[in-house]
């Protein structure tokens, strides 16, 4: 009995303790921003597995909308509002320490699928800044753009891993 | 023994195949066909090589483990297209993700019931006869350290046991840290002095002057000749197939596998009579 109930209690704080990551709305929605996710780079790169395949769209184009925000609200937040309401999966990590969630995947393509070089990269209006989506602040009228790269984000026209070594 | 156990008098080297082979098997292939068939025949083999009153220890831990694997997967592991919720953190619980972490239980389970199946076949015996002669002194220290921990176990047993009747017969009850420290104590001393035992014999005996053989003798029948030539090829047709994708299955991002063509059902067969290989070997006999 004793045995069992340890188990549970264990399960419990298996899935409760992960820490919250989405915050409570911060008010009303008035701003609006584009969002883009797209992922051509995947699509043309041999790497790709056939099934991961099988479930993006053709176009590479996985979600492209206008969506409201609060003020002060941040990419990441904006990120994960829009995915859960278009139904897109979505999986980050966060690292409450540093108030910074990771974008492992997003419309089950995830880091890493197209060689050591792949994952998500964000840009606000075709700039990439090199810091975690959930310290950026959104403003009004902001261009946000996630898109997969193969290659470190050369290949999206930002030398991120370069920069890196610098 | 009521019933004559056959998979018990083989010769060592055609048990260690099976056993190879099997254990590897049950690891190896994440195919849902595959990983019943495995479990299915390990359950099977354990309960046939376990003493009647034996036979139902165990199961609750191995369930447990089961349905925590499972748990602990979909708890961290978010992949998959079919989502069944959103967890507190954000991420979502998926379907995939279950089936996986349940698979992941599974596959331990089989493997861990294996495993009970091996260690009752294999004895320290067999282990003398069949690495003794490569490398004495490893198979002497391998089987010496192996047979310890059943030897602690059972000691351990005994100890407890006159300690606790001691305790019932003393005028006041005892705090148990002083028992356990007292078992500990009696247990070291007992190990050391029959280890200085056992040595001292193994010199008066001779040990290390010349070439020795293994205590046990054992004979390569026909009997053996037939099951290796059946396990090796159960062995190279199952590894074949395995290498050429056919018991491949994925499960992300959506659970599935390449088609249930009629090959893949001629080899989950022959893989189910490899798995129940005692059986019939003991019926043919």
């Amino acid at each position: 009995m004793k045995k069992r109930l340890f188990l549970l209690l264990a399960l419990l704080v298996l899935l409760t303790g992960c820490a919250g990551a989405n915050k409570e709305d911060r008010g009303e929605r008035t701003l609006t921003c584009t969002l883009l996710i797209e992922c051509e780079t995947a699509l043309q790169s041999s790497d790709l597995d056939g099934a991961v395949r099988a479930v993006l769209p053709e176009s590479g184009v996985i979600l492209e909308q206008s969506v409201t925000f609060a003020e002060g609200e941040s990419v990441f937040e904006v990120l994960q509002r829009a995915c859960r309401d278009a139904g897109v999966a979505m999986e980050f990590s966060d690292t409450p320490v540093y108030h910074s969630a990771y974008i492992e995947g997003i419309g089950h393509l995830y880091e890493f699928d197209c060689g050591s070089g792949s994952g998500w990269m964000y840009s606000v209006n075709g700039e990439y800044p090199n810091f975690g989506c959930s310290r950026y602040t959104l403003k009004d009228g902001d261009a946000v753009a996630w898109r997969y790269t193969c290659d470190y984000g050369a290949d999206l026209g930002h030398p991120g891993g370069q920069a890196l070594d610098e | 023994m009521a019933k004559r156990r056959d998979i018990l008098f083989w010769h060592p080297a055609v048990s260690l195949l099976f056993f190879a082979l099997a254990i590897g098997c049950a690891l190896l292939w994440r195919h849902p066909a595959c990983l019943l068939i495995s479990l299915v025949c390990g359950a099977w083999n354990a309960m046939r090589l376990t003493r009647r009153k034996r036979r139902r220890a165990g199961w609750p831990v191995l369930a447990a483990a089961v349905l925590l694997t499972a748990a602990i997967n979909a708890a961290f592991n978010h992949r998959g297209v079919t989502r069944l919720a959103y967890l507190p953190s954000g991420n979502a619980l998926t379907l995939e993700s279950l089936l996986f972490g349940l698979s992941s239980g599974l596959l331990l389970a089989a493997v861990l019931l294996w495993f009970r199946c091996f260690s009752r076949v294999f004895t320290a015996e067999k282990w003398m006869y069949l690495f003794a002669k490569a490398t004495p002194a490893l198979a002497l220290l391998l089987s010496m350290s192996l047979q310890f921990f059943e030897k602690f176990r059972r000691r351990f047993q005994k100890v407890t046991a006159a300690q606790a009747a001691l305790a019932s017969n003393g005028p006041a009850k005892e705090r148990p840290l002083q028992t356990a420290r007292r078992s500990f104590a009696v247990m070291l001393s007992w190990s050391l002095e029959s280890a200085i035992v056992t040595a001292d014999s193994m010199k008066s005996r001779g040990y290390g002057t010349a070439r020795r053989t293994a205590m046990t003798r054992f004979c390569y029948t026909r009997r053996d000749r037939l099951l290796t030539l059946w396990l090796l090829l159960c062995g190279v047709s199952l590894v074949g197939a395995a290498a050429t994708g056919l018991f491949d299955w994925r499960y992300f991002p959506a659970f599935g596998g390449g088609g249930a063509a009629p090959i893949t059902g001629y080899l989950l067969t022959l893989y189910f009579l490899f798995c129940m290989t005692p059986l019939w070997a003991d019926c043919l006999a």
